[in-house]
């Protein structure tokens, strides 16, 4: 920016000046702070190339305004009141000419360190908004991709483990918090991702993962002749695997995919909101979702409204189908 | 601050832009991959899990 100044000053010198200007002399105070301001950011170069906008001639100008008669210090000041608003020079110009007569340069370095202080906050600030802006980003949009990344990762491992066969994932005890066992697929929002044990932010849910709920919120498993197989995810950020569950209509099928089978759910119903304490929703026969009897239930958990973590919204499926892997995939996968 | 380390960098106007663009691309990395993922849990504006909810305050 500050390379593309140069061109400009030497016009201004050059342009006459109306009278009115030439007698206010005594520049006013906004003059002057624009002086001292525009002072630093310009090429130090110009100093010593400038023939008119430089500082010692400015300095000149102002000690000749001193000292000279009348018509000359008229002359000299106007110029160096005409450059100085646009002017390009080095160091110590707007404040060497208004204590140019007494220590010009003493004064000039001191008022130096000010406007460089202000200057050092002012750029503080605004790497201050950057960053904040950055952070924006990083949350609405790297935390995606990142996520996306591991959840992929995540389901093609699990995939691996599948194949060959290691573990039986009905030994509901053999799963380590963190540890991946299932991938749940929503056709409908075109959804994939895998399920982990556990609801931990940073083991599971911030990689993108769908979390199981454990320890004092246990839920069933898919396989469990009976239960309430709860999740949670994320709306937002992170992979927001469940961003879109708001739009599920009662019908639309959640799949879940385990070593040994797909399980095929249902939507049923959903509540839009509900406190974060309130769970009820994820027991056994979920209370608000209409069910009257024990029966084999998934209910999935998420924050609302989107972007805050105010509320929970809630959507509850029953199982409508179990098909061995052997037999490939159920019908809500297939086209 | 900036007009410092411009005057400070190496080089002629095109070897300093470069040089600025490496060094900022180097601070965003260091924001994204360790300042941000350490700030996240500090900073009140995504509290989205259960686990802040349903499940501590049980």
């Amino acid at each position: 920016m500050t390379t593309l100044r140069p061109e400009r000053p030497p016009r201004a010198v050059s342009r006459p000046l109306p009278p009115e200007e030439t007698a206010s002399r005594p520049l006013p105070p906004e003059d002057r702070m624009t002086m001292q301001l525009r002072r630093v950011e310009l090429p130090a170069q110009r100093t010593e190339t400038g023939a008119d906008g430089g500082r010692a001639a400015r300095r000149k100008g102002a000690r000749g305004a001193h000292r000279a008669p009348r018509s000359r210090r008229s002359h000299r000041s106007r110029r160096a009141a005409a450059s100085a608003p646009q002017a390009v020079s080095g160091a110590g110009s707007g404040t060497a000419q208004r204590a140019g007569s007494r220590a010009g340069s003493r004064v000039g370095s001191r008022a130096g360190f000010g406007v460089m202080a202000s200057r050092f906050v002012g750029e503080l600030f605004i790497t201050t908004g950057v960053v904040m802006l950055l952070f924006v980003a990083y949350q609405l949009w790297w935390t995606n991709v990142i996520a996306h990344h591991q959840a992929g990762g995540a389901a093609n491992h699990l995939r691996k483990t599948w194949d060959k066969g290691v573990g039986k994932d009905r030994d509901a005890g053999a799963f380590s918090p963190g540890e991946g066992f299932a991938i749940i697929y929503i056709p409908a929002l075109d959804v994939k991702a895998p399920i982990a044990e556990g609801t931990g932010k940073h083991q599971v849910l911030d990689r993108g993962m769908v979390g199981h709920y454990v320890g004092a919120l246990k839920s069933a498993m898919p396989w469990d002749k009976q239960g309430n197989f709860a999740l949670a995810g994320h709306r937002n950020t992170h992979g927001e695997p469940f961003r879109y569950v708001n739009r599920l209509k009662p019908g639309d099928k959640i799949v879940v995919e385990t070593q040994s089978a797909f399980y095929t759910y249902e939507m049923t119903s959903r509540l839009e909101q509900t406190s974060p304490e309130n769970v009820a929703v994820i027991t056994p026969v979920p209370q608000g979702s209409g069910f009257t009897r024990p029966g084999r239930y998934i209910t999935l958990t998420t924050c609302t409204p989107e972007f805050t973590s105010t509320y929970r919204m809630i959507v509850w499926g029953k199982m409508v189908d179990e098909r061995p892997r052997s037999k490939g995939k159920p019908d809500a996968l297939v086209g | 601050m900036y007009g410092w380390i411009w005057r400070h960098l190496p080089g002629n106007t095109g070897v300093r832009a470069l040089i600025s663009l490496v060094l900022v691309l180097a601070i965003v990395y260091i924001l994204f991959q360790y300042v941000f993922p350490w700030a996240e849990p500090l900073l009140p504006f995504n509290d989205v899990t259960v686990d802040n909810g349903m499940a501590v305050n049980r």
